[in-house]
């Protein structure tokens, strides 16, 4: 154990061999890339048409294998599959988008077609393959799953060099991009044509996926691009910062990822990085302090306490009843109920000040609606604590008034 | 003619059962806009399987099968989950969601060393129908035989027995699910609610795509899920007749499927048959096409030739 | 609350006009900690036609939907014709917003109108030529028999909205919530859906409609509820719909310091 742990610190500081290294290097390439542009496909609501140009990728990776092996005589020459998968994978976009826009099926239906169909004729050739050149193909069905076992000097320089090309192109157009996500009638108002950064954005993700058919495969080339930006929600709100922790869990999760298959060498890269990225996920939903789910369960049991609460107290002060079991509950707990259901003297004064504050609340909710109802808290604590101490006078001086005019 | 009902029925009727079970499904979870479910439950049932097939320790069908149910109803709670707690948009959670599953059952099944016994990623992905033998056949008039019947692959068996499941689900749900897919909101106004019909709906496709998966490959699977419910949307506006066609669909692309791949190749010279199962899926696709393009009131050439014959008067 | 609100409505000479069929109590609803709608409560009479009035975005659909317990909500109950939500689904017919539903659906009029009987039809049953012929009549009272076999994504806007009517209509129910009928239709179908609505309040049931064409309600509506994530007021048209509580309703920031206007809760609370 203490010995593969070695092994693993040592592939992680890029000691363990040159390939293996820049194996790495172009892993996180590939990961933070991914990373950035899956933002902006997860802000427009695209995050599956990865799924459609990956696996649209496989009938061009076999058909460039043949053609590679009549021309060249080999045909596992890695930047002519590329080449082959890019270009079936255009096409496989482009259906997709004809089909949304010239038939009534919708988009998830369309993607669905394509996949299937594309993968399907990519599996038909490739066992054709399998039985005309038996032997001479092996290799191809690691563009399935991913592999950066036999991986060559020359195509880890390649994936690390295109993946460093698209990042410089997403950091170049970031502006224009964050645009088109975050409002895009303003993008058009502003003169951008949104039509041609849209197909931008498609061209960069359809790179991504190219690049990271060999190392981690079709089916978790998607992981990439969808993973780390839906990691990355749960813990901004902000689209910039979304993309730079984006980009820093591909990177890292792909590091690590890598870093893991070179030293257990029987696992695949491609389950490898997917699992670490999941698990980089699953920490980010749960404990991420705006929205991840435990805070957010939390916020909202408190919430629905105070709600409770409230009403509660409001119906003391109406001399109502409570009926409610939860609202019951929670004022027996606070000592403003006894267990008979008799209203103590802590709960009439609290039930006081509440409907002393509800009228505040209000005169505030009147005089500026628009921020009452921005407000999380509003109407649900002690008003003094919300808003500013000299408002709260001027509201109750102005109430004052008021009563005064109306008894007048 | 003891070839064909010995080797090709058998793989015939076993393509045709998963492709119609899937594809009569399907419909409904195109109507709902979940036609993607399809795809991500054919995902997910890999490490199912995976798993089963490690803790029974053998190829049952039994164990692999709860494996899968399991993975799939896993996958479409955490799908949920990852998309109401983190306000996440369905595509994206299942994006996440279906590649770390697969992930984690490329992983298993590399680990475990299950790699050439049976199961191996390639046969995952696009089965291995032609594996499927009647050995104790001998002609056509042994269909007619109830003791030589039973003597067909169990896979036939169970994929037999879930097809009518599938449709018998199909008739006794047909108004709750066609309630709750029109309009959900107003279903679960009168009482019929639409997650509960929802659940069974994402239980049936596990199960159909579970008993599918093991015979003929997710991405047979998938293909069946959307394409002959897609190609029965674009012929009809009536839902049963939706549903009629898309089954009709499917049994033409899964018997002129197999037929073009295990005797197609020899017509042009070759010396190999190719994988049936993506035959299977292609033809579906390109029946698909065809639809789309020539469909009599939605097919894109037919609404260009009213369009100009409008423009014309 | 409730055994409170259960009590017949008593009208300004004393006469007891109609018994309350909707009662909403103390309604909130949040998304994560903002509220959508706050501390509503709301009572509809048999017999009346109610509009709930407010800006975008001022709860009304929420309202309705939380009501019946189809979004989830942090507080509140419904009783209708005195009877827990439960136990009352086959009294209510509720209209979604005709934008919320995908009208390229594989469904011919009729089959959406058959869809009103199922909840009273019985999950094995399959339609019977009575239950046609009776959505049949539904869709006859809307102007629509003639468009029965036609695809709903072919019809009109209107025709459309119609067909929504005809469904609500088959539900034979006592209580009818609507959300936003009026909207984007044509002047017939408007015509035709008020004088539907009408007849059924002539029969004694009692409908709630979402609306949001402040020009017409006068005319159309017996009571309103203005609402704008609290209830802003509610009762008879005549009494409620006062410039004031019209600008309370729809007002972006009031001047908080003109004088002569009563501000805070005590208008609001008299209504409540």
């Amino acid at each position: 154990m203490s010995e593969f742990l070695a092994e693993l610190i040592k592939a992680l500081t890029l000691q363990a061999g040159y390939n293996t290294s820049l194996v790495l290097v172009g892993a996180a390439l590939l990961g933070g890339a991914a990373g950035g542009i899956g933002v902006f496909v997860l802000l427009r609501k695209r995050s599956l048409v990865s799924d459609a140009i990956s696996h649209a990728t496989l009938p061009g990776v076999v058909l460039a294998f043949m053609l590679a092996s009549y021309f060249f005589d080999d045909g596992r020459a890695l930047w002519a599959l590329l080449i082959g998968a890019a270009f079936s994978a255009v096409l496989g976009a482009l259906a997709v988008e004809w089909i949304v826009r010239y038939t009534r099926l919708k988009e998830d239906a369309a993607i669905g077609t394509v996949l299937s169909t594309f993968f399907a004729l990519g599996i038909v050739l490739l066992t054709l393959v399998q039985s005309v050149y038996q032997g001479g193909q092996a290799g191809l069905s690691d563009f399935i799953l991913g592999s950066t076992a036999g991986l060559l000097y020359q195509d880890a320089l390649l994936i690390a060099v295109s993946a460093f090309v698209v990042g410089l192109v997403l950091i170049f157009k970031f502006k224009e991009l964050t645009l088109l996500c975050f409002d895009i009638t303003f993008a058009k108002a502003q003169g951008y044509n949104v039509a041609s950064l849209d197909r931008l954005l498609l061209f960069l993700l359809l790179a991504v996926v190219v690049i990271g058919l060999k190392t981690v495969g079709l089916v978790l080339v998607i992981a990439l691009t969808i993973i780390p930006p839906v990691a990355a929600r749960f813990w901004t709100e902000r689209v910039s910062h979304m993309v730079l922790i984006a980009t820093f869990i591909g990177a890292l999760g792909s590091w690590f990822g890598a870093a893991l298959s070179s030293v257990a060498t029987d696992l695949p890269t491609g389950g490898l990085i997917v699992l670490t990225l999941f698990s980089i996920f699953l920490i980010s939903l749960l404990v991420a302090p705006k929205r991840g789910a435990l805070a957010h369960a939390l916020r909202h049991k408190l919430f629905q306490r105070r709600v409770h609460e409230r009403q509660g107290l409001l119906a003391i002060s109406r001399a109502e009843p409570v009926f409610d079991p939860l609202t019951q509950k929670i004022l027996r707990k606070k000592r403003f109920l006894r267990a008979d259901g008799a209203v103590t003297e802590e709960g009439h004064q609290a039930a006081q000040k509440m409907a002393r504050d509800q009228v505040l609340w209000n005169a505030y909710h009147q005089a500026y609606p628009i921020e009452a109802l921005a407000l999380e808290d509003w109407s649900l604590r002690p008003i003094e604590e919300v808003i500013p101490k000299d408002l709260v006078e001027e509201l109750s001086e102005e109430l004052m008034l008021t009563k005064v005019r109306l008894v007048q | 003619m003891n070839d064909f009902i010995q080797l090709d029925f058998p793989s015939l009727l076993l393509g045709t059962l998963a492709a119609l079970s899937c594809g009569l499904l399907g419909n409904f979870l195109l109507l709902r806009g979940q036609a993607l479910m399809g795809d991500t439950i054919s995902h997910v049932v890999l490490p199912g399987i995976v798993g089963g097939f490690l803790l029974a320790g053998s190829v049952a069908a039994l164990p692999m099968m709860l494996g899968a149910l399991f993975a799939s109803l896993f996958s479409v709670s955490l799908i949920e989950l990852i998309k109401r707690a983190g306000r996440i948009e369905a595509g994206a959670a299942m994006g996440a969601v279906f590649t770390t599953m697969f992930a984690l059952g490329v992983v298993l099944l590399e680990q475990s060393g299950a790699r050439g016994v049976h199961l191996d990623v390639e046969h995952a992905l696009y089965g291995n129908l032609e594996s499927a033998l009647w050995l104790e056949a001998e002609s056509f008039q042994d269909l007619l035989s109830f003791s030589k019947l039973f003597s067909l692959p169990e896979d036939i068996w169970v994929l037999f027995f879930i097809t009518l499941l599938v449709i018998l689900f199909i008739v006794v749900f047909y108004k709750p699910l066609m309630i709750t897919s029109f309009d959900a909101a107003h279903a679960d106004s009168l009482g019929i609610s639409s997650k509960w019909m929802g659940l069974g709906l994402v239980f049936m496709t596990a199960l159909s795509a579970v008993a599918a998966f093991s015979a003929v490959g997710s991405i047979l699977v998938i293909a069946m899920f959307i394409c002959p419910p897609a190609t029965a949307r674009m012929l009809t506006d009536k839902l049963s007749t939706q549903l009629w066609i898309s089954g009709f669909i499917a049994v033409l692309s899964g018997i002129s499927g197999y037929f073009l791949a295990a005797f197609g190749p020899f017509w042009f010279g070759g010396q190999d048959s190719v994988s049936a199962a993506g035959m299977i899926a292609l033809m579906a696709g390109f029946l698909q096409v065809l639809a789309m393009l020539f469909a009599p009131r939605y097919g894109v050439l037919s609404r260009l030739f009213f369009k100009n014959r409008f423009h014309n008067q | 609350m409730s055994a409170l609100s259960k009590q017949s409505l008593i009208d300004e000479t004393g006469f007891i006009s109609s018994k309350v069929a909707f009662d909403v109590s103390g309604l909130t609803v949040a998304y994560d900690r903002k509220p959508v709608l706050w501390d509503v409560s709301f009572q509809a009479h048999s017999g009346r036609i109610t509009a709930i009035v407010g800006p975008n975005g001022a709860g009304k659909s929420t309202f309705l939907k939380a009501s019946l317990g189809l979004v989830p909500a942090v507080t509140g109950q419904t009783f209708i014709l005195g009877e827990a939500l439960k136990e009352a689904r086959k009294n209510i017919a509720y209209m979604p917003q005709r934008a919320s539903v995908d009208w390229d659906f594989p469904a011919s009029a009729l089959d959406v109108v058959m869809m009103g009987l199922y909840g009273r039809m019985g999950f094995l049953r399959w339609p019977s030529q009575h239950h046609r012929e009776q959505a049949l009549s539904c869709l006859d009272q809307v102007d629509m028999a003639d468009f029965a076999e036609r695809q709903i994504g072919q019809l009109s806007g209107g025709q459309q909205q119609r067909v929504f009517m005809a469904r609500a209509l088959a539900q034979e129910a006592e209580v009818y919530l609507m959300d936003e009928p009026f909207a984007g239709v044509d002047a017939a179908t408007e015509n035709v859906i008020f004088k539907t609505l009408k007849a059924l309040t002539a029969e004694g049931k009692t409908v709630i409609v979402v609306h949001h064409d402040l020009d017409t309600v006068r005319k159309m509506f017996d009571d309103v509820l203005l609402i704008n994530r609290q209830v802003i007021a509610n009762g008879p048209i005549d009494d409620v719909m006062s410039d004031e509580a019209l600008r309370r309703t729809y007002s972006g920031r009031l001047g908080f310091h003109k004088a002569g206007e009563p501000v805070g809760g005590a208008a609001v609370q008299a209504h409540v």
